[in-house]
């Protein structure tokens, strides 16, 4: 501390003046001019050079690869959601891959498909034909890989009568639901003459939609409509005479019916007659993704692992009918 | 080591001189026309914090570009006829929508607006059975809390005792900040089955329900500014009227309530701005059925979507883009501006009654 | 004081006012007592270390139900999470914003107009936020489903409430401290660091409470941003994943869920959970906000 403080200071600034060359006013603006192309940069030019890696390798390849993404997105229908639920966690625990499961309904299966979103879908319907036009203007081949059953049952509560009393062809269903037959007798002859009481479901239900294309019912009179397959089953369990139709994984303490196949018998609704597609009434859910997943890519991975043995069992463990 | 950072510092701090920067210093003359007694520059606290100060502002003219890029397609293509695009749907073509998007956008929006039908799958987007949801619900909820609230403030500012008082309001500030998910949950679990159970309904999800959850959730903003309201009214006024031999009825129904009416609704307009943006209670209790109800009695008991639960439950399926997609950000724009109204006058009234009262809240 | 004498004077006749308008209080606290009690009620027995503290799974249970089992920690880890990231976009902005508007702004056009603009912002349905910032941060900036997104939505959702509660404290700071420093040499900067913040700290420390209880129980916000209902690896590995919320993961359950109808304990318990900790924050800042009351009474 050999000089006072203002002369110190005097030669450090004039040492870095004359290390810098410049006037402060200049070295002032320069330092403003760095942090504004900074801001700049980080709100306008970012989000044209941050893709995210599955896209960026979509938009090289036109598929979907991607082994270093460990990130997956199925989003789709609420049918497949409890089998994406079940099988995500045993997917994680063997390759350490982030499932993230959503819902939103087949529709958003299939669009987040199209626009490139996620490159797998869940979906328990085929494609329409506006998603297949859409599809083809984008260049997207929809590949559907079924991977679980799924049946409609017809569940049905009469006093006295047991499993195995009711068979019915797919006639007299819809002429059960369209209101044409109303009292139990005309359905069955030993059955009481009782008033049908049909349990249907809401508008939008996608269960209804199936239901409705596979026993040919085209307008439906209900007497009660529920919202889900639990309120269904709830419904039919505790109303006397009552008729209505859930999906397989919900029929349970409840009566079936037995439906009528192609050549006339009929069968119930277990897992063995769904998956050997003798009962009539069933449906494939199914992962659709933009044409066959590239061999070792991710989707190729977890798909086999959905229709692996343990993917299978897991299957089951949701409640549907293992399809291999 | 400390001496050299002491120096680098106090050098650094020397490359910033201000008055390497500073304009001519205004003259004694230019200050004492200004009525300033210090000079200001951009760069210094004033100017840093004043571009934060600004930050809201430039938030909601983002929130405004956003809604507008995005619904602005929706009221073009309905420039056309709110029949247009039902037809198109119709006769297949629903991929020329490209073609309607020269629409007038005012017609757009009056279409828009006016239209009957809120049918998304088969493009008819009329918003008049969200606007008529929205209203319903956010009316009967006024019509419960507006009488039970204002008479509850009454009662905490006038009639209880201070210990009820002191734990009476800070339950119902309390209260004020339960998440609107258990709201809805409760509504959902609890009322919904219990009205159904009373007025033998199918489903307990109608807007009687809507409004019972949304008038409790916007009680304790009515009766905690009404309540404040009505405290702060001078005691001279109260004093005053005692003394002419008014009951302590007459002073607050003729006294206290009149001088306090600006807070009062101040409170009315936060509570309905508050009403108009809730989503999720709503979204859960509400039945999500987009009819216009019936003009009788019986509206209450139908099943209603109001346009906070239309966005929400039809957003999460729709892919970005689509005239759907387009459709929902219409909304969002009407109910912004639907709010953005009702903030204007709520600011509107506070300014008229301030001045009329000269600053009696 | 005096008022007591007048209150014995007033109560003595007890005219139908009193009664009138005691019903509604009641009515009032009935509806309260009735919601919370139900939720305390229905989701205290779920309530254990192992839903606290466990990973939520899914597996079908012995009477044929494919239902949620464990825990909800990553949920509410979730929230966490989006609340302190909104609150450090939030408070630093608030409290400046806030500083501009009270100490340097002078009362004109350009002030109500602020002021106009914040009150607007907060009356912005959240909705509408959610719209925005799925459009602006999700789509425009490709964040995508997201942490972040969720972390400025919901920081531009509390700011009002920060902005408007620092300036209350500030405002209530007599002007003597600010001329006191003035007069001993500080610079208007420098008061406001060391003299106005120190003493507005518990009104702010309100205010964030505030926006923090108010951010936590946002749904609507985060619904098509942030949030997402299950990913297997239950937390985000980045800021630019996705997370589990407690709000949306009650809101989903409760609603879209295959399982909805059957799962009622689980989601009450989850009810309780958000419940309880939003109440936290409030009895928090109310707390804050009588102690510091009691401090500026010797003022």
């Amino acid at each position: 501390m050999s000089l006072p403080k203002e002369r110190r200071n005097a030669m450090a600034l004039r040492k870095m003046r004359a290390v810098l060359k410049l006037p402060p006013k200049k070295i002032a603006l320069i330092i403003l001019a760095i942090l504004a192309i900074a801001a700049v940069s980080v709100f306008v030019i970012y989000p044209f050079i941050y893709v995210k890696p599955q896209q960026q390798l979509q938009q090289t390849l036109g598929l979907y690869t991607g082994q270093s993404t460990d990130t997956i997105n199925i989003a789709g229908s609420t049918t497949v959601l409890p089998i994406s639920l079940a099988i995500a966690p045993l997917f994680h625990q063997f390759t350490g891959v982030n499932v993230q499961v959503s819902a939103g309904g087949s529709g958003l299966g299939y669009s987040n498909v199209i626009d490139g979103i996620s490159p797998i879908g869940a979906v328990s319907r085929p494609p329409k034909s506006n998603e297949l036009s859409r599809a083809a203007a984008r260049g997207v081949v929809l590949e559907l890989h079924p991977i679980a059953l799924d049946a409609i049952c017809i569940i049905w509560n009469v006093p006295g009568k047991f499993q195995g009393d009711l068979k019915l062809t797919k006639d007299q269903v819809a002429k059960i639901f369209s209101g044409v037959y109303t009292l139990w007798s005309e359905v069955n002859s030993s059955f009481p003459p009782t008033l049908i009481w049909v349990v249907g479901r809401e508008p939008n239900s996608g269960t209804r939609e199936m239901f409705e294309k596979s026993f040919g019912v085209s307008h439906t009179e209900a007497n009660q409509e529920v919202t889900n397959n639990q309120d269904m089953v709830y419904s039919v369990i505790n109303t006397p005479n009552s008729i209505g139709y859930c999906s397989f994984a919900y029929a349970k303490n409840v009566n079936t019916a037995e439906i009528a196949g192609e050549n006339g018998t009929f069968f119930p609704p277990t897992k063995e007659t769904i998956r050997n597609r003798e009962y009539p009434a069933y449906r494939e859910l199914y992962y659709v993704t933009n044409g066959i997943p590239v061999e070792g890519s991710l989707t190729a991975m977890y798909l086999d692992f959905v229709l692996s043995p343990i993917g299978q069992k897991a299957v089951e463990s949701a409640g549907y009918v293992p399809i291999v | 080591m400390m001496e050299l950072l002491r120096r680098v510092w106090t050098g650094f701090k020397a490359l910033w001189p201000i008055e390497a920067f500073r304009r001519p210093a205004p003259s004694a003359e230019t200050l004492r026309l200004r009525g300033l007694e210090y000079s200001r520059r951009f760069f210094s606290p004033e100017g840093f914090t004043g571009v934060c100060a600004l930050s809201s502002f430039v938030i909601t003219m983002l929130i405004l570009f956003f809604l507008i890029q995005q619904g602005l397609p929706i009221l073009q293509y309905m420039g056309y006829g709110p029949y247009v695009l039902p037809l198109l749907k119709e006769m297949g073509y629903s991929e020329y929508i490209w073609l309607l998007n020269n629409g007038n956008i005012v017609t757009g929006l009056v279409n828009f607006v006016t239209g009957s039908t809120w049918d998304p799958s088969g493009f008819n987007f009329g918003i008049l059975p969200l606007i008529a949801g929205t209203f319903i619900v956010v009316g009967g909820a006024l019509l419960i809390a507006l009488p039970i609230g204002i008479l509850s403030a009454i009662h905490l500012a006038e009639y209880c005792s201070p210990t009820v008082k002191n734990i009476v309001k800070p339950i119902i500030e309390l209260l004020a900040g339960v998440p609107s998910v258990v709201y809805g949950f409760v509504g959902l679990t609890i009322l919904a089955p219990w009205i159904a159970n009373i007025f033998s309904l199918r489903s307990g999800q109608s807007a009687l329900a809507g409004s019972i959850i949304l008038s409790i959730m916007i009680l304790p903003t009515i009766v905690s500014i009404s309540e404040d309201a009505i405290s702060s009214v001078p005691r001279d006024y109260k004093e005053a009227s005692l003394a002419l031999g008014a009951t302590h009825f007459q002073t607050v129904w003729r006294v206290l309530l009149p001088a306090a009416i600006s807070g009062i609704t101040a409170s009315i307009i936060l509570a309905i701005g508050r009403a108009l943006g809730e989503t999720m209670a709503v979204l859960m209790v509400c039945g999500g059925v987009a009819n216009i109800p019936p003009l009788s009695l019986e509206m209450f008991f139908t099943s209603v979507k109001p346009m906070t639960a239309a966005i929400a439950a039809e957003m999460g399926e729709t892919a970005v883009g689509s005239v759907h997609y387009h459709a929902l950000f219409g909304v969002g724009l009407v109910l912004f501006g639907i709010t953005y109204i009702v903030n204007f006058v709520a600011d509107l009234i506070n300014a008229r009654f301030r001045k009329k009262f000269g600053g009696s809240r | 004081m005096s008022d007591e004498k007048e209150w014995v004077t007033i109560r003595n006749r007890v005219g139908i006012g009193e009664i009138l308008f005691s019903i509604p209080t009641f009515i009032i606290l009935a509806a309260f007592i009735i919601i919370i009690g139900v939720v305390v009620y229905y989701g205290a027995p779920v309530i254990s270390v192992e839903f606290l503290t466990g990973n939520p799974g899914y597996r079908m249970l012995y009477g044929g139900e494919f239902m949620p089992y464990g825990g909800i920690l990553p949920m509410i880890f979730g929230t966490l999470a989006l609340v302190t990231g909104a609150m450090c976009i939030a408070v630093p902005l608030g409290v400046l914003s806030a500083i501009y508007l009270n100490e340097y702004l002078h009362e004109g056009k350009f002030k109500s107009f602020i002021n106009q603009t914040i009150s607007n912002l907060a009356g912005v349905p959240s909705i509408v936020f959610g719209l925005f910032g799925f459009a602006f941060f999700s789509k425009q900036l490709n964040f995508g489903v997201s942490l972040i997104s969720g972390w400025f939505i919901l920081g531009f959702m509390a700011l009002p409430i920060i902005i408007k509660s620092t300036e209350e404290a500030l405002k209530t700071i007599p002007r003597g401290f600010r001329e006191a420093s003035l007069a001993l040499g500080a610079t208007k900067w420098e008061t406001i660091t060391s003299v106005v913040l120190p003493v507005a700290a518990p009104g702010i420390s309100t205010g964030t409470i505030l926006g923090v209880g108010r951010v936590a129980g946002e749904t609507a916000a985060i619904l098509f941003a942030a949030a997402i209902f299950y990913q297997s690896s239950l937390y985000p590995t980045s800021i630019f994943q996705p997370v589990m919320a407690l709000t949306y993961h009650l809101y989903y359950e409760a609603t879209s869920s295959p399982f909805a109808s059957v799962n009622r304990p689980y989601e009450f318990g989850t009810a309780l959970v958000l419940l309880g900790l939003v109440l936290l924050f409030s009895l928090a800042a109310i707390y804050i906000r009588n102690k510091s009351r009691k401090r500026r009474k010797g003022w």
